[in-house]
């Protein structure tokens, strides 16, 4: 911090007291009474300082009587109370200068005298010694504490600005006393105003704390209102939280696992379970480009590298129209900037995985960023769990790798192209005595995107972003049980491109269009039973073995949608509207209406379909609408209400004519939430919200003995889910954060009309996740995370017969999803130590699951026979340790 | 495929593949229980002039096979051919239609234990590849790996009150299945392979348990005989793990041809796979079920037993073959103390 030297300027006026005394009248005689009003002083002449007296610092005090005429007019002046003959002088000399308005009686100007005291006061004189710092501060994000560099820092009103150094640091010198606009901007951060008010003759310093700026944010809206959320129901996590939950061993996106309205996903599947929807009906955005799979299979960690992102969005529903062709929930990942200075990286290794990264910026303009990741948990959880593990819960190896160069065109205009790819592979051969218990398995399964982003944001505060892409998903499964063998492929080429104009049209109206385009060209190759794999409702136990029926089928599939979408920002006061409407027609060609037939040619289909909206007639086919409300009732009280329709085309599995049906068409859900948020201080808020999901159009196996050909799944199912939730989030500071979040939903299902309601198999009542971290002292770090969770259902086995020809018991089946699985909890510790050694900076982090050691059942296994029965139970306490270090 | 659906799949095959040890094993008789059931003949084709099969159920209690005149349970056998097939719903092998007793009320057969029905003539209708005429056409029913069809017969075992345990298949009976391999041919493939098919396949036979050989240390290998008369018994001593053979005859694994669905071709299988399952009411194998694959040209299964208490064990041998053939046979051994 530079010197601070403040000039001690004191002024001090001439002390004039000025008193008007009634002076009886002399010559004419003119009295003072009732109606007198005394002269008012009009020209105040300032006395001249006696020079030896002033420098001396001798003040004096003269009382003159001072004769003023009926003209105002200063007549005889004499000295009543001396102060010396110097004084004396000067304040007469002076006093002859005044002017007045003459007094008057009843109206009438009389000519009085009065006495007035010339006050001598030392008057010390402003000495500028130069420029003078008076207003200075420092920037830091508000989540790293870290200080952004080249943040422009202006005082809107007088036109200068300053640029933050290397610390953060701005000062203004000179600045004129007042209240002044201070604006904060950067191309990394959201701008800011504010104003501050500056004292004379003291310095102003002040800490502003920045967040980074996000994409497609309306810089007006951020500078003059509070961000508008785009989804009513919305949480947003910080990276710089999430890397410090504990139980995610410091990967970022398995946070959304622990936020409000999702469900706990069993072991060794990192299925995303939000509002009571299908895991597959949640859809996966990474910079607006959709992704198969958020985690690598075992659910272990994500598939895109932690340091690429910069903030996680869940919206498990009730989301606005930019987004569709799912059901569920939304989960929206931000990818970062590389890093706009000098090389960095880092290199992380666990006892989960290795990972790394390097970010240079080529240029001030260029920056790029490669990373990568491979897994060996396979490995190492033998080494500390039983040995046959994995037969029970899948661990693939796994790897993912990752590219990224950020392009600055101009000002606010900038291209990024994103490369992810990722791989799981599984390889297995399971001995047996017995020829059809012998069994292999090869599973592999990928995805590549490359991204392409170009954002620009115009001088009048429009936007627009385009945003093309192109994939590849990749899932092979090859089994054999004995000499049975049971196959699904399924490859497919992904072309997307997203474009949106934002622009705010009026001043309180912002209109946002888009088109989202989607093309899914697949390869399907499906060989086993009909039943294999299982379906969302089906009955089944776990472990029991796949149906010795075998069917075959090759298939392709082409999704062409063109979905535009349009939705605006309405403010009206203390209410914003975010109505908008999505139109998603989809041309599904297939390749086969029929099975494959060696009599008779193939025959494939094309067909235009549109997810309906729950209305009758006309209104059905019409865009699906959606619509958020906020009324900000308060500063700190906000309400919220939201809803839409949303579509999600067929599966692909699901279109073969042998296996599903050709002719399915897209199911869709209506969405209805309501809330209300309230901060309790800066950043602690508190936030419920209530929600009813309505699902039409399911798909279901037919119920029929014997379905007709190409109709083995109908859209026989409709669904409901509905429940609350409520999240009590301190956002970091001061080195802490924390939530606690419950949700209460009951998920139902109903496959084929008269027939019963029955759970939906992901239902889980009750949802409670507490977590918190807090940085104990400088670089060390410790937080703690309590789940609990309901059971899933399970369909309870009643009795069992024997399969004479297989020589195995086969089940009896009780009410479908009538029991559950025993309630699960988990205490998580985790541990993280901070330290710099030159210019290296390392982590070393614990992260101990199930502290307490828990036996949480997540699976019914049966005996042989089905008498009897037992849980396997998920992982017993398991510390993982880490290290990170960046350069 | 969504990962959601993949992670499902790999729990459920997964499970399949590695069962942890709940209860007593499988090879454990310590109750009433249906082991085995013997269509004679083992295939049939519902198209020719006699479908009838002779079914026989080997059904046992800790005394010995029941119901006899020796055993707790007199009761015969209670018998019904399904003519259900499953629905997609469902994942068992037989619909849970053939389970309901009202519908298809089961009867006793021409002796306690076996029981002989004619394959209905359209079961190929029901339960193979040529549905019934409809509009819209029915879904064909798919072929098992060796390219068969099963008719489901139900066989019901009534319980005394006191042998009655927990998760029975209801309060006071026992049901097994058996699978009738049904011949249908071959459908939806090249005419030029349908013909092949045709020309080369032969129905499936039972096969032939032959023999038990019996070895204790240090004691040469007994052989024990198989017949349909008597039980052959042999002694072992307490506490000794003893190694087991059970033996088939050379025509008992056929060779037999399969259209392959994934490379589209007709297979030739040098042989069939061949499982031994193994029961005794003491003692405990090593394995429940041991066997040969179909390229494996040994005729026998081994296996090892260990007597734990004195006194007689009842032991039982059911050879299948991966067609749905079968044979069985029983053994007694005498643990001397």
């Amino acid at each position: 911090m530079r010197p601070v030297t403040v000039a001690a300027i004191m002024v001090l006026a001439a002390g004039m007291t000025l008193t008007a005394q009634a002076q009886p009248a002399t010559g004419e005689g003119a009295e003072v009474g009732k109606g007198l009003r005394p002269p008012k002083l009009k020209k105040f002449v300032e006395a001249v300082y006696p020079e030896d007296k002033q420098k001396a610092g001798i003040g004096a005090r003269v009382v003159l009587a001072i004769d003023v005429e009926e003209t105002g007019r200063v007549g005889n002046v004499e000295v009543v109370s001396s102060a010396g003959t110097d004084f004396d002088a000067a304040a007469v000399a002076a006093a002859r200068q005044f002017e007045f308005e003459p007094a008057t009686l009843d109206g009438t100007p009389v000519p009085v005298k009065i006495q007035y005291a010339y006050k001598f006061v030392v008057k010390e004189v402003m000495v500028s010694l130069g420029p003078q710092i008076n207003f200075e501060g420092v920037v830091v994000n508000r989540f790293t504490n870290v200080p952004p560099r080249g943040v422009k820092v202006r005082i809107v009103d007088l036109g200068v600005e300053a640029l933050t150094d290397e610390d953060g640091a701005f000062a203004f010198t000179d600045v004129a006393p007042g209240t002044h606009t201070i604006e904060l901007s950067s191309r990394e951060l959201v701008t800011i105003k504010t104003e501050e008010v500056i004292t004379k003759g003291k310095k102003k310093t002040v800490k502003y704390m920045v967040e980074p700026k996000e994409d497609d944010v309306d810089e007006e809206a951020v500078v003059r209102a509070p961000r508008i959320k785009k989804e009513v129901i919305e949480t947003r996590v910080r990276t710089e939280e999430a890397k410090r939950v504990p139980g995610t061993q410091g990967d970022t996106l398995k946070v959304v696992q622990n936020l409000p309205g999702v469900g706990r996903s069993a072991f060794g599947s990192g299925a995303l379970i939000v509002w009571g929807s299908a895991p597959q009906d949640t859809r996966v955005n990474v910079d607006g480009v959709e992704i198969p799979m958020l985690y690598h299979v075992g659910g272990m960690r994500s598939t895109i590298n932690t340091d690429l992102v910069r903030s996680i969005d869940l919206s498990p529903g009730s989301f606005g129209a930019e987004y569709g062709r799912g059901l569920g929930g939304l989960v929206r990942i931000e990818l970062q900037d590389p890093g706009r200075e000098g090389v960095h990286g880092y290199v992380a290794a666990d006892v989960v995985d290795t990972a790394g990264m390097v970010k240079a910026a080529i240029t001030p303009n260029l920056r790029v960023a490669v990373s990568g990741r491979y897994g060996y948990l396979d490995k190492t959880l033998k080494t500390v769990v039983s040995k046959d593990v994995g037969d029970f819960f899948p661990i693939p190896r796994y790897d993912d790798y990752q590219a990224r160069a950020s392009l600055t065109l101009g000002k606010d205009e900038e291209v990024s192209a994103t490369f992810l790819a990722s791989d799981d592979h599984l390889r297995r051969a399971v001995p047996s005595s017995d020829p059809l218990e012998v069994k292999t398995q090869n599973t592999d399964q990928n995805y590549r995107r490359l991204i392409v982003r170009y954002t620009r944001l115009f001088a009048d505060g429009s936007s627009v972003a385009f945003t093309p892409s192109v994939g590849y998903d990749s899932n092979d499964s090859a089994w054999n049980f004995g000499g049975t063998p049971l196959l699904l492929n399924v490859t497919a080429w992904q072309y997307a491109a997203r474009a949106s104009y934002r622009r705010r049209v009026a001043s309180s109206v912002v209109l946002s269009l888009g088109m989202d385009f989607q093309g899914r060209s697949s390869n399907a190759e499906r060989v086993g039973s009909l039943n294999l794999p299982a379906r969302e409702g089906d009955i089944t136990v776990f472990g029991q073995p796949p149906g010795s029926d075998l069917a075959s089928d090759h298939w392709k599939i082409n999704l062409l949608s063109a979905a535009p979408y349009a939705f605006s920002e309405i403010t009206i006061g203390h209410w914003t509207l975010t109505p908008g409407f999505r139109l998603e027609p989809t041309l599904i060609d297939g390749s086969l209406e029929l099975p494959h037939s060696y009599v008779k040619p193939d025959v494939g289909y094309r067909r235009m379909d549109m997810p309906r909206n729950p209305l009758p007639g006309p209104l059905a086919w019409m865009p699906n609408p959606r619509l958020s409300l906020a009324y900000r009732a308060t500063s700190r009280l906000t309400f919220t209400a939201g809803g839409g329709v949303y579509g999600q085309t067929p599966a692909v599995e699901d279109l073969s004519p042998v296996f599903g049906n050709p002719n399915l068409t897209s199911s869709s859900a209506l969405h209805l939430s309501a809330g209300g948020s309230y901060k309790l201080r800066g950043t602690l808020t508190l936030e419920t919200v209530g929600f009813y999901k309505r699902l039409y159009d399911l798909v279901a196996r037919s119920g029929l003995t014997s379905p007709p050909v190409g109709q083995s799944l109908l859209q026989t199912g409709i669904g409901r889910s509905y429940g609350g939730q409520l999240l009590l989030r301190q956002e970091l500071a001061k080195g802490f954060f924390g939530w606690f979040t419950y949700s209460l939903i009951r998920s139902e299902r109903q496959d084929r009309p008269k027939t019963d309601w029955r759970l939906f198999d992901y239902d889980q009542t009750h949802v409670l996740a507490v977590l918190a971290s807090y940085e104990i002292t400088h670089g060390f770090q410790a937080g703690a995370r309590f789940r609990y969770t309901t059971g899933a259902p399970r369909t309870p086995v009643i009795g069992a017969y024997f399969n004479a020809k297989d020589q195995v018991y086969e089940p009896i089946y009780g009410a479908h999803n009538s029991i559950r699985l025993p309630a699960f909890y988990s205490l998580d510790l985790r541990v993280e130590q901070a330290f710099v050694f030159r210019r290296l900076k390392f982590n070393v982090f614990a992260d101990v699951q199930n502290v307490t050691n828990r036996k949480n059942p997540e699976e019914i296994i049966y005996s042989a026979d089905f008498a009897q029965h037992d849980y396997i139970t998920g992982l017993p306490v398991l510390a993982v340790a880490g290290l990170r270090m960046e350069f | 495929m969504k990962p959601a659906h993949l992670a499902t799949w790999f729990l459920f095959v997964l499970g399949a593949a590695c069962r942890p040890e709940v209860g007593p094993p499988i090879s454990q008789i310590s109750g009433p229980a249906i082991l085995a059931v013997k269509g004679v003949p083992a295939e049939v084709d519902p198209r020719s002039a006699n479908t009838t099969v002779a079914y026989e159920a080997l059904a046992v209690d800790v005394a010995g096979r029941v119901p006899g005149p020796s055993a707790d349970i007199t009761s015969p056998l209670l018998w019904a051919t399904c003519d259900q097939p499953k629905p997609p719903t469902e994942n068992n092998s037989v619909s849970s239609s053939c389970l309901d007793e009202n519908a298809l009320p089961g009867a006793a057969g021409s002796s306690a234990t076996t029981y002989s029905a004619p394959v209905p003539v359209d079961a190929c209708s029901q339960f193979g590849p040529n549905p019934p005429q409809a509009q819209p056409p029915i879904r064909p029913r798919d072929a098992d790996v060796t390219g068969g069809y099963y008719l489901p017969i139900r066989v019901e075992l009534l319980v005394p009150e006191e042998l009655r345990r927990v998760s029975m298949t209801f309060p006071d009976s026992l049901v097994a299945f058996q699978l009738e391999r049904i011949y249908c041919g071959l459908a939806d493939a090249p005419a030029d392979i349908i013909r092949e098919y045709t020309a080369n396949y032969k129905l499936n036979n039972n096969p032939l348990l032959t023999a038990l050989t019996v070895g204790q240390p240090s004691l040469d290998p007994v052989e024990l005989p198989i017949s349909s008369a008597s039980v052959a018994s042999v002694s072992v001593g307490r506490g000794q793990t003893i190694a087991l053979w059970a033996y088939w005859s050379d025509d008992s694994a056929e060779p037999y041809p399969a259209y392959d669905v994934i490379q589209r071709i007709l297979v030739y299988h040098p042989r069939e796979a061949m499982r031994v399952s193994w029961y005794a009411t003491g003692g405990s194998f090593e394995h429940d079920i041991t066997g040969r694959g179909e390229n494996e040209s040994e005729n026998y299964a081994e296996n090892t037993w260990k007597s734990d208490v004195a006194g007689l064990v009842h032991m039982w041998l059911v050879l299948h073959d991966i067609r749905g053939g079968t044979d069985f046979a029983a053994f007694d051994f005498n643990v001397t103390p």
